[in-house]
């Protein structure tokens, strides 16, 4: 009985689970079975080597490096200057173990000295000589000066050591980036977003502005009707529309190609107009342009140069008439910026009625708008059901723009940062919805909201570095399962504000995942499926795994920007996901 | 530079001897996360202390020495204990400890057989030491993860650390036969 007993607690022992009285109880009974203790002995020896082998925080390395550190120490506290270290980076190591975020190979600490001897010679400890006389004051310092606590630095999940090769390089086929848009109407417009890159192509819209800044250096601002085609990162052809160009000296050469003309931009500002029946207007508002007459190769006999102030109608059959300058006409950068502030005021109020409408929408568990609290910079405000006040804990996040100028959002940059929340219930079916800018894909799993540990029943809603947008659930000790998209993300949606949802709907046992509004995957629920969810305690942006005192949880930090973040108790159908995404569309 | 051999020294003696004294300073009842910062000091004080080691002697039977000496000062001193896992289990192991010197019972641990040796257990032993030792998961964690009770996790990790002692064992013997070193 005792014997069972005394197994039990050693095994426990083992699982660093037992408490300072059950230590107590298991000294007991070691004293009465003193055989036990070499098996305890074994036992733990093994545990050692075993965590050492696993376990990166303790690899050789790692170790020599806070050895040599504390030697370092040592020698400095007993003025011992004349030290010798292979590494400068030694000398000053002062052991703040700062995560270096881009490198998760070096936790912040001194690397060992140079003298990583591989080649393993029988030490000839004879030879040792005095080095330094120094380390006499280290146990006494120990307590004081080198007793560093063990911090929990994180690393990631199974950092990428690799570096890029080109080969792993994406692929850029953009030729121009859009900067901005208003009011485009128009079935081809309809997914552009600012900030999207531009590969070569054809675009056509009924009406609205765009503005594109092409990789050469020229920025165009076109209104439609219209239709571009655009060539490369220096030549686009106006087949209809208006556009206004400008050309800083970098970008000389650009070339924009009308129905009845090619015009060659030598440094300046000019608008080029084609109506629908093909005539083509060049207005010069500042510096020099050429025209040629088309497909002719840029024939010199058929150049001509137009000058600030000049403007020029050529017909379908190349007539060239003067006429007067319209600059009125062709919309700056500057104007569209204006409209499009004056758009997004619209668009933020909008969004705004929708956003108290929700306040008593009985589905809902949780919905943090990401507005600053004028007095609690702290605190994210958010409200649970029947419009109760729920707040989240911000840690470490900055405040920074949102969807729009005057919207606030949330910025996740470094490992720590997080909100943590605890929203109660549970519940059959779950709708997720965010608004999202991501910045970067750094970790293996990157968090948008994840309930602590992961327990089942409490889903964990991340985006994987291949892009995909996943929905964990365990649905059983047994059975945990990823519902996920195809990649949704690639380097050129990096930047751009995303609205995301998924739909747990536990009636139709399916996982939807929609983006911008769109339904992009749909799947089955595993067969285990069953039983109600909880989310209790989560963190956003984030992953805590809970308290153990050996390791720390993995990193899972988002590196980006969270504008909205809703959940639903139910299901929400693609009306619904549709219209909030529509409604809170920058 | 006469100088820059001595980090040498040290270093060489870190990486001959670390994994051992380690291991061997867990067995005191050092608490887990301490374990790397007793040993730490064993190797600061061993350097100071170089001059009066005998060359002679077995130099990880003086490492050990030197680990047992710092855990009795540990259970001296009331603000230091926070590194022992417990006051009285720490004074049984080194009692224990103390009797082995005399009969010299300690096994050495290598890198090569310790892989070795993890390397070939089952997968689902394996998963269950990669999951306890290097994702830090205890028994429930585990339990939960692979459809188990936490007495069986537990159960499982006793027999697979038995079962990598005795795999150790046999290869430093037969190492040790193979180069035609007989051990006693």
């Amino acid at each position: 009985m005792a014997d069972s007993q005394l197994d039990e607690l050693i095994e426990r022992l083992l699982d660093d689970e037992l408490s300072p009285a059950e230590v107590d109880e298991l000294v007991g009974l070691l004293r009465d079975h003193p055989h036990k203790i070499g098996d305890l002995r074994s036992h733990l020896e093994i545990a050692d080597l075993l965590s050492q082998y696993e376990d990166p925080y303790r690899d050789l390395d790692r170790f020599k490096a806070a050895l040599q550190t504390r030697q370092d120490a040592a020698a400095d506290r007993d003025g011992f200057v004349n030290r010798v270290v292979a590494s400068a980076k030694n000398a000053s190591a002062s052991d703040d173990r700062l995560l270096c975020d881009t490198n998760e190979a070096q936790i912040g600490m001194p690397q060992a000295s140079g003298a990583r001897n591989s080649v393993a010679r029988v030490p000839a400890l004879v030879a040792w000589t005095g080095w330094f006389a120094a380390a006499t004051a280290i146990l006494l310092l120990a307590g004081v000066l080198l007793h560093e606590e063990t911090t929990t630095v994180e690393i990631s999940e199974r950092p990428n050591f690799v570096s890029p090769t080109e080969a792993d390089d994406p692929d850029d086929l953009g030729v121009a980036v859009l900067t901005q848009a208003s009011q485009l109407v128009g079935k081809e417009v309809a997914d552009l977003i600012p900030g999207q890159t531009i590969p070569p192509g054809t675009i056509a819209w009924e009406s609205g502005l765009i503005q594109l800044e092409f990789y050469g250096g020229a920025t165009v601002v076109a209104q439609g009707p219209a239709k571009l085609e655009i060539l490369d990162a220096s030549r686009v052809v106006c087949h209809s529309g208006r556009l206004r160009a400008n050309v800083p000296e970098p970008a000389r050469g650009f070339a924009v190609l009308a129905p009845t003309l090619e015009l060659v931009d030598l440094g300046t500002e000019f608008g080029v107009d084609v109506s629908a029946n093909g005539q083509t207007e060049v207005h010069v508002f500042d510096g020099t342009v050429e025209i040629y007459e088309p497909q002719s190769n840029r024939n010199l006999s058929t150049r001509r140069e137009l000058n600030a102030g000049d403007a020029v109608a050529v017909g379908q059959g190349g007539e060239r008439l003067p006429i007067d300058v319209r600059n009125q006409d062709f919309v700056t950068p500057g104007r569209l910026h204006e409209l499009t502030n004056a758009r997004n005021r619209e668009q933020q109020r909008d969004w705004q009625e929708f956003r108290d409408s929700l306040r008593s929408d009985p589905r809902v568990v949780a919905y943090f708008p990401f507005d600053r609290s004028p007095t609690e910079d702290r605190t994210l405000d958010g409200y649970g059901s029947d419009g109760s006040r729920l707040v989240g804990a911000i840690v470490g996040c900055e405040w920074s723009e949102g969807r729009w100028p005057d919207k606030a959002a949330l910025q996740f940059k470094r490992p720590g940062d997080r909100v943590r929340i605890q929203l109660p219930g549970e519940y059959d079916s779950l709708t997720y919805s965010t608004w999202l800018r991501v910045d970067g894909l750094d970790r293996r799993f990157n968090s948008l909201l994840l309930t602590d540990g992961f327990p089942v029943n409490a889903p964990h809603w991340q985006i994987r570095q291949d892009g995909r947008l996943i929905l964990g659930v365990s649905h059983s000790p047994k059975a945990s399962r990823d519902y996920m998209t195809e990649p949704v993300f690639d380097v050129f949606r990096l930047g751009q504000w995303v609205h995301l949802a998924t739909v747990y709907d536990a009636s139709e046992r399916r996982i939807d995942h929609y983006v911008n509004g769109e339904l992009h995957a749909r799947t089955s629920l595993h067969e285990k499926a069953e039983g109600k969810l909880r989310i209790g305690d989560a963190t956003i942006g984030n992953w805590y795994r809970g308290s153990n005192r050996f390791h720390p949880t993995k990193v899972r930090n988002l590196n980006g920007c969270m504008d909205e973040l809703i959940v639903f108790g139910d299901v929400l159908g693609e009306a619904e996901i549709q219209k909030i995404y529509d409604v809170g569309k920058p | 530079m006469q100088r820059a051999s001595d980090t040498d020294d040290l270093a060489e003696l870190v990486t001959n001897q670390h994994q051992q004294l380690r291991s061997f300073v867990r067995t005191l009842g050092v608490d887990a996360d301490w374990v790397d910062d007793v040993a730490q000091e064993v190797f600061l004080v061993a350097w100071r202390e170089r001059k009066s080691f005998d060359a002679d002697r077995d130099i990880g039977k003086w490492l050990r020495g030197i680990a047992r000496n710092l855990v009795r000062n540990e259970l001296r001193k009331q603000s230091r204990q926070k590194r022992l896992l417990h006051e009285g289990l720490s004074e049984l192991l080194l009692k224990h400890s103390d009797a082995e010197v005399a009969s010299e019972e300690h096994f050495c641990a290598h890198g090569p057989e310790l892989r070795d040796c993890v390397e070939r257990l089952a997968p689902k032993s394996r998963r269950l030491v990669a999951g306890r030792y290097e994702d830090g998961w205890n028994a429930s964690d585990l339990a939960d993860h692979l459809g188990m009770t936490s007495a069986a996790v537990r159960q499982a990790l006793m027999r697979i650390r038995q079962q990598l002692k005795h795999c150790i064992e046999l290869r430093i013997a037969e190492a040790s036969q193979i180069d035609g070193r007989f051990t006693t």
